[in-house]
């Protein structure tokens, strides 16, 4: 078979160049032509251009004449045989065949393959030649609608990032005028006045959380565009793990978290990124666990590397998620309680921030209603074991 | 009697100009808002204030690139200038526009006092 799947395929990602050279080498390979050459038919227009010459040409091909050779292969839409033209066109093409490359009504261009000598074809290199000429089209079709999906697909992938920019925007405007009024009442009020101060922080600790929402979803969209920027640093992990376990010591007071490490990290990357992923592991263990349960968060060496773990005495996670946990918008569902707050973004953020540390998140489950333990390990360029 | 410190607030958006000017003058600065670049444009060419607290985009128009210019004006180089904007990028905005300082919003109040304060050293 002259072109089989296996090459349309592989050509589906050349430039079209590359297919244009493919298919001018094997016309020349299956009729044993001198030479060849293409001529591009310019979009909507009548001309052409020579956008290949194989090897051996031995001249720059002139431009297709009306009514020469081409353009009458051009009107029959068939390969157009010539081994004894009515005058010598040059001396070293005796004979050439005319290949014009259609698909339904659209034509590309013509392959043109030449001879020194004069050559008789014989019936059987037609349906070769056709051959040739369809699987060019198809080849060419391919990848034009593969460029085009392409296309389609950063400019959908711009506007969205173009959306979440401007609803950030937008929804950030007036939580900055709720947030700095409830704190401009706060200022005003009389010291004494505790019960409109504790109104006040609940907004103010609404309009925060309002926030993280926004940028989560900014996040997310940056994520998904490869816009994620993460800054370079060196950083020590287990001092950045226990600071956070310090805060979330007081700022969840519904749980306990103990902490533990054997040895430092040097760790190369982003420290408030990775202080975020420790945040939201650390916080989903106490959504996810009773109040007044531990929560064990430890930093060792283990095969390796840096091994980061946040275990929880919860409700664990059911085994039919768990392919699902690390997806986008993924919220766990526990039985007989109603969704938790939440979008569903933390644990796919940072998945991908340990992915960019070159490291791994995953998590097991001890028995559903025994809690879980997520984990993360990542390399490092630096280390030491607590004396 | 000392002479209160003057601010501009160029901030298009009534609400957070509002938030601005009231929180300003209940620390005891004078304010003159712009919800336009021209205004702004216009006035700080008669008079100078202590100090500016700039919106990223103004109605369409870029703050940030008017800070830039200010700070190449031998006039205006000297006045601080604090960008305001719900950017994500608002720090690196703030440093390539040659800003003295930046404040992301949402902001805590008492964070946008003591910055104001700082850049007029007044603590």
């Amino acid at each position: 078979m002259l072109i089989n799947k296996n090459t349309l395929e592989s050509l589906e990602e050349k430039d079209v160049l590359k297919i244009v050279e493919k298919f001018t080498q094997t016309g020349i390979d299956v009729l044993s032509a001198d030479f060849g050459f293409m001529f591009w038919k310019r979009e909507n227009q009548d001309t052409y251009q020579l956008v290949y010459t194989s090897p051996k040409t031995p001249y720059t091909p002139s431009l297709p004449r009306k009514r020469g050779y081409n353009y009458k292969a051009s009107l029959g839409r068939i390969p157009y045989f010539i081994s004894n033209p009515k005058r010598d066109l040059l001396p070293y093409m005796k004979s050439l065949v005319i290949i014009p490359i259609f698909y339904k009504s659209h034509q590309y261009g013509n392959i043109v393959l030449c001879f020194n000598k004069k050559r008789v074809f014989v019936s059987e290199e037609e349906p070769l030649i056709m051959t040739l000429s369809n699987s060019a089209a198809q080849v060419l079709t391919i990848h034009k609608n593969n460029k085009k999906t392409e296309r389609d697909s950063v400019k959908l992938l711009k506007q969205k990032e173009e959306f979440f920019n401007i609803v950030s925007h937008e929804l950030k405007t007036p939580v900055t005028t709720i947030k700095g009024f409830s704190q401009l009442l706060g200022n005003k009020i009389q010291k004494t006045d505790t019960q409109t101060r504790f109104f006040l922080d609940k907004i103010d600790t609404q309009t925060d959380k309002l926030v993280r929402l926004i940028n989560s979803l900014l996040e997310v969209s940056r994520l998904e565009n490869g816009k994620l920027e993460f800054k370079k640093c060196n950083f020590e992990l287990s001092a950045l793990v226990k600071r956070v376990v310090e805060d979330l010591n007081i700022a969840i007071a519904s749980h306990t978290i103990s902490y533990s490490n054997t040895s430092k990290f040097w760790i190369s990357g982003d420290d408030d990124r990775m202080e975020d992923v420790v945040t939201n592991l650390i916080t989903n263990a106490a959504k996810y666990s009773p109040s007044g349960s531990k929560i064990k968060v430890s930093v060792r060496e283990k095969s390796g590397l840096a091994h980061v773990e946040i275990e929880d005495f919860g409700f664990g996670i059911l085994e039919k998620d768990h392919q699902k946990v690390f997806g986008r918008f993924f919220r766990s569902k526990i039985s007989n309680k109603e969704n938790l707050p939440g979008l569903g973004l933390g644990l796919y953020i940072s998945n991908a921030i340990i992915k960019y540390h070159s490291g791994t998140l995953d998590f097991k489950t001890k028995k559903v209603g025994m809690g879980s333990i997520f984990y993360f390990s990542l390399p490092y360029s630096g280390h030491k074991i607590n004396t | 009697m000392i002479k209160k410190k003057m601010i501009f607030i160029v901030e298009d958006d009534p609400d957070i100009c509002d938030l601005f000017k009231i929180l300003l003058e209940d620390q005891g600065f004078k304010t003159t808002t712009f919800s336009d670049i021209k205004d702004f444009e216009k006035e700080i060419k008669l008079h100078k204030p202590d100090l500016m607290i700039m919106d990223v985009y103004v109605h369409g128009e870029d703050g940030a690139s008017m800070t830039k210019n200010l700070k190449n004006r031998k006039e205006t180089a000297n006045i601080p200038i604090i960008l305001v904007s719900a950017k994500n990028s608002l720090e690196k905005i703030a440093k390539e526009s040659g800003a003295d300082d930046f404040v992301s919003k949402p902001f805590e109040v008492n964070d946008l006092i003591s910055i104001v304060r700082k850049h007029l050293q007044l603590h």
